[in-house]
């Protein structure tokens, strides 16, 4: 009865572990279209899923406006992995794809397991 | 709602006073301010399907669709409302809303995206996707490619076709740039009173247009986020790699952008509002290789100019219809009424002893590119466009504060808003007509530029086409850079109505001068539009120069319809001009 108000408390004082639930499952999300082209997960991917991984990188306390961040390093990240791959003429996007979203991965398994302990701890009223 | 009484905020250089008004701890409920956006919102609704196929109109779309004038007039008094209420939640409803009539509008009322510009920026993503690579030595945009290439990889892994994605990307930007300025404007320590405050300023005050699918308004959200993460640098050291991380996409994406965050940066630092103080200098390293790594795009350009009032000047230099003139003198009179505001501002803080300089640089530092480059004319814009984030900031809590003041104080705080919101939408929407681009054109542009023999000139009689609108754009500008450049540039035919033998030699000569090598030459309806309503071409002139050319054997029309014309030279029925002055001109700057 009490989860919804419970999840929304954590979203509410750690965004940064909810952050990083979206970039995951943004994700997975992308997995889609390495079978399948057009599908609309993949923008959830795009937009937050590098971001996440960056924002879950630099830690520290959730500041106020934060979350504005993620499709910004997001949009980053994508604009220079695709510059960089058609000035080196190394233009194969899928294979971007998959590095970008191997990076995430591994930035999110560096800096976010403490975080979800404690929000899942948090969560199931453990800790207090 | 329950953070009113956070308003103002004592340690902030950009907050007008500590003090509270007396009316600050009243909350009522948001009722009027929800019915105006309500009705706002249903306006505009009702009056999409007409301004969709509304005619041309000088003055623009506002005076073309009056209801279109009404939702936005009411949405900015729906957020007068909402701040007289104290209902946060209401104040950001009608920023959205806004951004819905002001931004929603452009791709719900037309099939493919406004501003013929757009096309050249697809062209160079079509080139990325089909070729893998950059073309460097073929123009300035490949040597700038950031956005271009992330649209490219985009569109390749997802399958959204890129005119798809630049026919939505004003709405997505906007959103992006009111969140960006909030959170920039909670970072410089204003309340979230003020940062919603802020964000509607830069909602309604930009008329620029420079939202639309191109580099620089990618560049300038970047550039609203780094102004943000400065605001705290001094307090979070590993922003630092927060900012030199969105530099370096801001880099790759523009030219100019970059060079004024670097000014910013470098003034923020000498005023102590910045840490570490390396930062601008790490940029202007940044900044300075790759300059120097695509020298080649940039060293046709002038690079410095100390003529301020030169480079001031706008790329207007033609004196069009007085609708245009309309709109340019109320963008003039909302464009200094902004910056005299600041100025105001921050003099009346710094008579209290209040630390302006951070502010003042934030600014005003765009002024600086006057003192450097008149950017194609565009130098001006840009300036208002680049000090837009700064006045938001700086202008924030006084309208706030008026908005929430005394009746005389609210009554007039309340006009100055809405009529500021019209006068913006007037900037933005007052060339409307002329900008649009019908799906049949998009097509044979497409069309002509895949199936014209090679080489060849695919010409425009004058302003505005889609043009270099596919990858093909970089084998013919590879064979010749200007073989594109609008006809009555080349010619020097600028204001010629082609009722003279005269004005039609010049233009034959130019095509005489190209020998044997065929020349396409493209007119169309808005064209005539366009080119009237800026004074490029006299009304008419475009009508005669194509009845000429019909009754010409040199020409034959490969298409006529009622939206375009376009031409083909036949090859051998021209003879080379006996005097030789009219080589075609210095080539068209794409800079953009």
């Amino acid at each position: 009865m009490r989860l919804v108000p419970e999840l929304r408390r954590w979203a509410q004082e750690d965004r940064l572990a909810l952050g990083a639930l979206i970039g995951i499952a943004g994700g997975l999300l992308a997995l889609i279209p390495l079978t399948a082209l057009s599908t609309p997960g993949l923008l959830l991917f795009v937009a937050l899923a590098p971001g996440c991984a960056l924002l879950l990188a630099f830690g520290g306390p959730p500041g106020r406006g934060r979350w504005v961040l993620v499709p910004l390093f997001g949009g980053v990240v994508v604009t220079l992995a695709s510059t960089l791959a058609a000035g080196l003429s190394l233009w194969y996007p899928r294979v971007q794809l998959l590095l970008l979203l191997a990076g995430c991965t591994g930035v999110m398994a560096w800096a976010a397991p403490r975080r979800m302990q404690n929000a899942v701890i948090d969560l199931t009223g453990g800790g207090r | 709602m329950t953070d009113v009484a956070a308003l103002g905020s004592p340690t902030s250089e950009l907050s007008v006073n500590a003090s509270r008004s007396k009316h600050t701890e009243i909350r009522r409920r948001p009722i009027a301010a929800i019915v105006a956006l309500t009705v706002s919102l249903l306006v505009w609704a009702a009056f999409l399907p007409t301004m969709r196929f509304s005619g041309y109109n000088e003055f623009g779309l506002l005076l073309g669709v009056p209801g279109f004038a009404l939702s936005i007039a009411l949405a900015g008094l729906a957020f007068v409302l909402a701040v007289r209420a104290r209902s946060l939640k209401a104040a950001w409803a009608c920023v959205g809303g806004l951004i819905v009539i002001l931004r929603l509008t452009m791709p719900l009322i037309t099939s493919v995206p406004p501003f013929s510009w757009t096309y050249k920026h697809l062209g160079v993503v079509d080139w990325i996707q089909s070729s893998g690579q950059l073309a460097r030595d073929v123009d300035i945009y490949n040597g700038w490619p950031g956005l271009f290439a992330s649209s490219a990889w985009f569109s390749d892994v997802t399958g959204v076709a890129p005119i798809t994605l630049a026919k939505w990307w004003t709405p997505v930007l906007h959103v992006l740039l009111v969140g960006t300025i909030a959170a920039a404007a909670r970072w410089w320590g204003l309340n979230q009173w003020q940062a919603v405050t802020a964000a509607f300023l830069l909602e309604i005050l930009n008329w620029v247009s420079q939202d639309y699918y191109s580099p620089q308004s990618a560049a300038f959200l970047l550039a609203i986020a780094m102004i943000g993460l400065a605001g705290r640098s001094r307090d979070r050291g590993r922003d630092t790699w927060a900012i030199l991380l969105l530099f370096a996409g801001q880099l790759v994406t523009h030219q100019l952008t970059p060079v004024w965050t670097v000014v910013l940066f470098g003034g923020l630092m000498l005023v102590g509002r910045l840490r570490p103080r390396r930062l601008p200098f790490i940029m202007g390293l940044m900044l300075t290789a790759w300059i120097a790594y695509n020298w080649s795009s940039v060293n046709d350009f002038t690079l410095f100019s100390g003529d301020v009032l030169s480079n001031a000047r706008s790329n207007v230099p033609t004196k069009g219809v007085f609708g245009q003139f309309v709109t340019s003198r109320v963008v003039r009179v909302l464009s200094v009424g902004v910056w005299l505001s600041t100025a105001a501002t921050l003099v009346v803080r710094w008579r209290r002893g209040v630390n302006v300089l951070a502010p003042a640089v934030i600014a005003f530092s765009p002024f600086l590119i006057l003192g450097g480059q008149s950017y194609g004319g565009e130098a001006i814009f840009r300036v208002f466009l680049y000090a837009l984030p700064g006045c938001s900031l700086v202008l924030a809590p006084v309208v706030l504060r008026a908005l929430q003041g005394r009746l005389p104080m609210r009554v007039a705080g309340g006009m100055l808003a809405v009529g500021a919101a019209l006068a913006g939408a007037q900037g933005a929407y007052g060339g409307w007509y002329p900008n649009v681009l019908t799906t049949e054109q998009v097509t044979v542009a497409r069309e002509l530029l895949n199936r014209a023999e090679f080489p060849s000139y695919i010409t425009v009689v004058a302003p505005v086409w889609p043009e270099r609108i596919g990858a093909r754009y970089v084998q013919f500008a590879r064979n010749g850079f200007d073989y594109d450049q609008p006809m009555v540039y080349a010619a020097q035919l600028v204001g010629s109505t082609f009722e003279s033998e005269a004005d039609y030699k010049k233009f034959s000569d130019i095509v005489a001068s190209r020998g044997t090598v065929p020349t396409y030459i493209v007119m169309s309806r808005q064209m005539k539009l366009y080119d009237e309503y800026f004074g490029i071409l006299p009304k008419g002139a475009l009508d005669n120069l194509r009845l000429r050319m019909l009754g010409d054997s040199r020409w034959t029309p490969i298409y006529d319809t009622p939206d375009y014309t376009i031409f083909l030279s036949n090859p051998g029925a021209w003879t080379a001009p006996s005097a030789g002055p009219l080589a075609p001109a210095s080539p068209a700057s794409p800079k953009d």
